[in-house]
């Protein structure tokens, strides 16, 4: 009998050990959406558009992104720069640059066969929205470029700048 | 306006006679030479000219124009100086016999002096090779140069 | 012949070739490829790029193969390691100076430069100096960009200038490494055809302008259509992105263009997306029965339709009467005179108001025949303002193949430069002259040609060039005669094909679209397709029923003379536009406000549609599909490129047939083929023509035999005042009108008014060059400009068409005879 006793003790504490062990670690998990997790580096999240060193634009409209994108989710219209007013550096500019961001794999291709550095993929991974229109990312979101993590859900379940409030 | 004078219409009439019916384009190459001589330079004009008599396009007298250096479209001085820079001359010492001219005359080389008198340009082989450094004054040759013989040479020339 | 082919080895594949064939034509020939960059098949060899170096056996070094003919037994290699490294080295130099701007470069995806690198080019450069910095993106001409930092200097450009176009307008300026592509003191290069220098650019230098970094060529969806502007056809590749249009450039098709267009083929396409174009269906709701407010098209046809069978009820079928267009397709126009022949019952259908008839006493040549002719008679047309590309052609075999040219035209065209032989007539002598050349070849001796401006000794060295001759063909614009003429030129046709030793052929070049194709689909009162006349009631029976009509119907003219008196009460205008195109200007417009009904089936708010009680929109081309007959009788298919929510026209047409077919439904055609297959039933001549046969270069069809045509040598109208001239219309290529809009990118082609004088004429009525006169026809004027130009002869001027605005042919009354006009100094 206390044998019995003292080996289901035994078993027990074999058996609750990694438990146990664990109650006493950092915890794996975290709080999120209160506490964000930082991604690595080359982390492949949301797209964004570069600005150069004069806060031009680099994307050059050349289509290079969207003719490797593997389901065709970018679309480019490019548009010749004016001299008095740049928008970028070359001769010509993207005057629409817009990613299905619904239809994306998160590929990275886009991001490697940029010529000019424009079109990177971040580590934003908080891309949930209750509104399918807002996942045709605009030049107008792309261009953006924030540093990692300064997008909160707010209420609603929208992505929003932690900044911008 | 371009005309040509009537010496030069005399001459023309001597150079279309020259070539064959239907080869007139020929003859662009010697009234380039006369415009050349009588403006010192050839300007639209004159090629526009040119070509209503030969029946070739403005452009294509400019393209001949342009491609052959004895033709400027800028005046040049009274006095064309091309100054041979290839090798035998170059070995010679010509470059330093050029740029003797150049401050000599107070000019660029390609340029032109104020009074309109003299033009320095650089040129490739003229051909004289025996003779290096040598250079070319309009029509003239001027071989086994020095800097004292340039500067007689341009003393003598008014 | 055995002689004439030459047998040599390429890459140890045995190749045949004729004599002369270059070593890269003979390559291709057998699908080896030979990089080029300065070799263009239609320019000839240059051998500056040295692109196409190749290794040829008991040749000491390497040699061009776009230079070097090919020769019996001889063995050339094209991939060993010294051709290898020779073309590495080229294209390492070549890459010297070139900018790394492919990604915003207009080529970049169709560059030859591209391609040869990535195929035979060194990974890499040892060029660590700085590249050449010259012109970036500068304006060649309005609607041509050129990069002085992309040439290669490969020169096919100006070789182009000067071998095909022939007016060395772009050259190459100085030399070495300062060798660049411009123009005379850098005016702008605004040549007819200028635009074909971005399609044979093989780099990225010269670009079109409107085409722009508007897209990237990979995203372009490409229909292979056909022009739309003159009855040359060209083939050319439209492309769309998005549903919008984004270019034009030249699909080669050595039978029909030679593989060029015209600058108005290029870039004269603004109409697809112009703010005058119509959209939708209209009545205007006040016209007693027919009110209803913004009907869909479908409505409107179907109310057209019962409309015009009302009318035709009550007054019968001679008061209703249609006027197609020359630019319609041959489907749309087929389905047309179908609905009104058998549906409305009536013949009252026509399509120009000049005299002509379908068929020619000789054969119908297509344009390609031009080459292997010894003799081009050109009559009355002007070929480089009305067929552009036909221009090209003459211009090719005239200076490099020897072929002689003749012209007899009452204007100076540019044709006069390369003839061989030009006479000038007076204008409306026409007739008496053809019928004086017909009497002279025929032997009857001289007729009097005094009145004609024409020596009898000029005649006479054109009759004996005719003589010298064994294969002729003539050109002739019928739409440039006077009265009926034409007959008398048909007349002329048929005495020529007597002589046995002469092989001759016509090619009727009507400038219009598809003016062979309108006669050819029975659009005119007194024939059936296919030349059938209506006198033939059998055949008519036979092939379109017991109901088909054989009278005869009433001419465009005609029709609106009766519509002036009443006797006409509809009228359906497709795709004409009778207030500005025919004689009589305001007088038409009256004549058509007296119509109960007039509907105007058209693309654009022409002057005439303002008048309509109906409008229907019509989708034209580039959007709807179809088939056309080019001037030397070759049908192609015209493929549509851009998608709309319109029905095509021949869905409308066919909609308007089964509203009045007493069968109810009648036929349900699903594609434009489906017409064309009834086409290929119904009409004689085009029996072979379907979807397969005309795919690749099209067909040509067989055309009818000519109706033996009588027309005498009407007598010369004396002039109404001494002072009076007679007038010419002549044509301009870049006319501005709806087509050419004030948008147009074209715009800076526009001309102002000017009237041709002969010296003479000027100096009895004291005008000078640049003085501003009025030409006066009855009521109407018509502003201008006088250049004493010496165009025509003694006694006439010539007025060319520059636009809508100037009315010319308000001036006209009729085309039966000449019009006098007076010059009036304001």
């Amino acid at each position: 009998m206390i044998q019995a006793t003292l080996s289901g003790i035994k078993n027990l504490t074999i058996g609750m050990f990694v438990t146990f062990k664990n109650m006493m670690t950092k915890p794996v998990t975290f709080q999120y959406p209160e506490v964000k997790r930082t991604m690595p580096e080359r982390y492949r999240g949301r797209h964004f558009l570069n600005r150069d060193e004069n806060g031009l634009e680099k994307c050059i409209g050349c289509s290079l992104c969207s003719i490797n994108c593997p389901v065709g989710c970018i679309h480019v219209v490019a548009a010749e720069n004016d001299p008095e007013n740049r928008v970028s550096p070359g001769e010509r500019y993207a005057e629409v640059y817009e990613i299905n961001l619904l239809r994306c794999i998160y590929c990275g291709y886009c991001e490697e066969a940029c010529p000019v550095d424009a079109v990177v993929l971040r580590e934003h991974y908080e891309l949930a929205d209750y509104n399918r229109d807002t996942y045709i990312a605009t030049k107008g979101d792309l261009l953006v470029y924030p540093e990692p993590n300064q997008f909160r859900v707010n209420i609603l379940g929208n992505t929003e700048r932690t900044n911008s409030k | 306006m371009f005309a040509f004078s009537k010496e030069a219409e005399k001459k023309i009439e001597k150079i279309l006679k020259k070539y064959p019916e239907g080869r007139k384009r020929s003859a662009l190459l010697p009234l380039l030479t006369l415009v050349q001589r009588q403006e010192r330079h050839v300007n639209p004009d004159a090629m526009r000219e040119i070509g209503r008599r030969l029946d070739l396009s403005p452009a294509y007298v400019q393209s001949v124009c342009s491609f052959y250096t004895m033709y400027s479209n800028k005046p040049v001085g009274k006095y064309l100086i091309l100054f041979c820079i290839n090798i035998s001359c170059q070995l010679n010492g010509c470059d330093e016999l050029l740029a003797h001219t150049a401050k000599k005359l107070n000019i660029e080389i390609g340029g032109t002096t104020e009074d309109m008198k003299f033009t320095l340009h650089r040129e490739e082989c003229l051909a004289a090779c025996s003779g290096g450094p040598m250079m070319r004054i309009n029509d003239t040759f001027y071989e086994n140069l020095t800097a004292e013989k340039i500067d007689q040479i341009l003393g003598s020339l008014d | 012949m055995a002689d004439d082919q030459v047998t040599l080895t390429i890459d140890d594949q045995t190749v045949s070739v004729p004599k002369g064939t270059k070593v890269v034509d003979a390559a291709k020939s057998v699908g080896i490829e030979i990089p080029v960059f300065c070799y263009h098949e239609k320019l000839g060899p240059l051998g500056c790029c040295r692109m196409c170096l190749v290794e040829v056996e008991k040749m000491p070094k390497l040699m061009t193969a776009c230079t070097m003919d090919v020769g019996p037994d001889m063995v050339v290699k094209t991939t060993t390691p010294k051709v290898e490294k020779a073309q590495k080295g080229v294209l390492e130099f070549t890459l010297l100076n070139h900018p790394l701007d492919c990604p915003v470069c207009d080529k970049g995806g169709e560059c030859p430069l591209q391609n040869n690198t990535f195929k035979y080019g060194p990974g890499d450069t040892r060029m660590d100096f700085h590249r050449a910095e010259n012109l970036k993106a500068g304006p060649l001409s309005p609607v041509i960009t050129l990069d002085r930092e992309r040439c290669i200097a490969c020169q096919r450009c100006t070789r182009y200038s000067e071998v095909i176009e022939q007016d060395n307008a772009l050259v190459m300026h100085n030399r070495g490494f300062n060798n660049e592509v411009g123009t005379f003191n850098n005016e702008p290069y605004d040549t007819r055809f200028s635009g074909n220098v971005i399609d044979i650019c093989p780099v990225g230098a010269l670009t079109n302008s409107q085409f722009r970094f508007k897209a990237r060529t990979w995203d372009l969806t490409n229909s292979d259509t056909l022009c739309a502007h003159c009855g040359c056809n060209c083939n050319m590749t439209l492309g769309v992105r998005t549903n919008k249009f984004m270019r034009i450039e030249a699909r080669p098709n050595d039978l029909v263009d030679d593989g060029w267009i015209c600058d108005k083929a290029r870039w004269g396409y603004d109409f697809l997306e112009s703010k005058n174009r119509l959209v939708e269906a209209r009545t205007v709701p006040d016209n007693g029965t027919m009110v209803f407010s913004s009907p869909t098209t479908q409505d409107a046809a179907v109310r057209t339709a019962e409309a015009i069978k009302k009318i035709v009820d009550e007054h019968g079928p001679e008061s209703v009467g249609f006027i197609g267009s020359p630019y319609g397709t041959n489907e749309e126009l087929y389905l047309y005179q179908k609905l009104f022949r058998l549906g409305f019952g009536t013949n009252n259908i026509d399509h120009k108001t000049y005299a002509d008839s379908p068929g020619l006493p000789i054969d119908h040549y297509d344009v390609s025949e031009i080459e292997t002719a010894d003799l081009v008679l050109v009559i009355a047309s002007d070929p480089t303002e009305e067929l552009p590309i036909l221009d090209l052609r003459i211009k090719k075999v005239v200076t490099r193949h020897g072929v002689k040219l003749a012209v007899l035209n009452d204007q100076a065209t540019l044709m006069d430069k390369y003839a061989h032989l030009s006479l000038r007539y007076n204008i409306g002598s026409d007739a008496g002259v053809f019928a004086a050349l017909t009497a002279a070849i025929s032997g009857e001796g001289m007729a009097d040609i005094k009145t004609t401006g024409i020596k009898a000794d000029q005649l006479k060295s054109l009759v004996e060039m005719l003589r010298a001759s064994k294969k002729v063909t003539l050109i002739y614009n019928s739409s440039a005669l006077t009265g009926q003429s034409v007959a008398v030129l048909k007349q002329l046709m048929a005495m020529i094909k007597n002589i046995p030793s002469i092989e001759c052929g016509a090619i009727p070049a009507v400038p219009h679209t598809n003016a062979v194709g309108a006669m050819d689909m029975g659009i005119l009162p007194d024939y059936y397709p296919g030349g059938v006349p209506v006198a033939d009631g059998e055949a008519i029976q036979q092939t379109w029923g017991e109901t088909a009509p054989t009278q005869p119907g009433l001419s465009a003219m005609e029709m609106i003379r009766k519509a002036e008196s009443g006797e006409l009460k509809a009228l359906l205008v497709y795709r004409a536009n009778p207030v500005v195109d025919f004689p009589g200007g305001k007088q038409v417009e009256e004549a058509l406000k007296k119509l109960d009904l007039l509907v105007v089936h058209d693309m654009f708010e022409t002057e005439t549609a303002k008048l309509a009680h109906i409008l229907l929109p019509s989708n034209g081309p580039g959007v709807d599909d179809g088939t056309t007959t080019n001037i030397g009788g070759r049908v192609q298919f015209r493929k549509g490129g851009l998608k709309t929510a319109h029905p095509p026209d021949w869905k409308i047409i066919s909609l308007m047939a089964n509203t009045v077919s007493e069968e109810g439904d009648g036929i349900n055609y699903i594609t434009s083929f489906s017409v064309t297959d009834e086409i290929a039933k119904n009409v004689p001549g085009y029996a072979e023509i379907s979807k397969k046969s005309i795919k690749k270069e099209g067909m040509t069809r067989v055309s009818s035999a000519s109706i033996n045509a009588t027309g005498a040598v009407s007598k010369e109208s004396s002039p109404p005042k001494p002072e009076a001239l007679k007038l010419r219309i002549a044509n301009y290529l870049f006319a501005h009108n709806t087509i050419l809009d004030a948008t147009s990118t074209l715009a800076h082609h526009f001309k102002p008014s000017i009237v041709h004088m002969h010296a003479s004429d000027a100096k009895k009525l004291k005008l000078k060059n640049e003085d501003d006169v009025v030409v006066v026809s009855g009521d109407t004027q018509v502003s201008a400009q006088v250049e004493i130009s010496n165009r025509c002869n003694p006694g006439g001027v010539v007025l060319p068409n520059i636009s809508d605005e100037q009315g010319v042919w308000g001036l006209a009354n009729s085309r039966d005879s000449v019009t006098w006009v007076e010059i009036r100094k304001v």
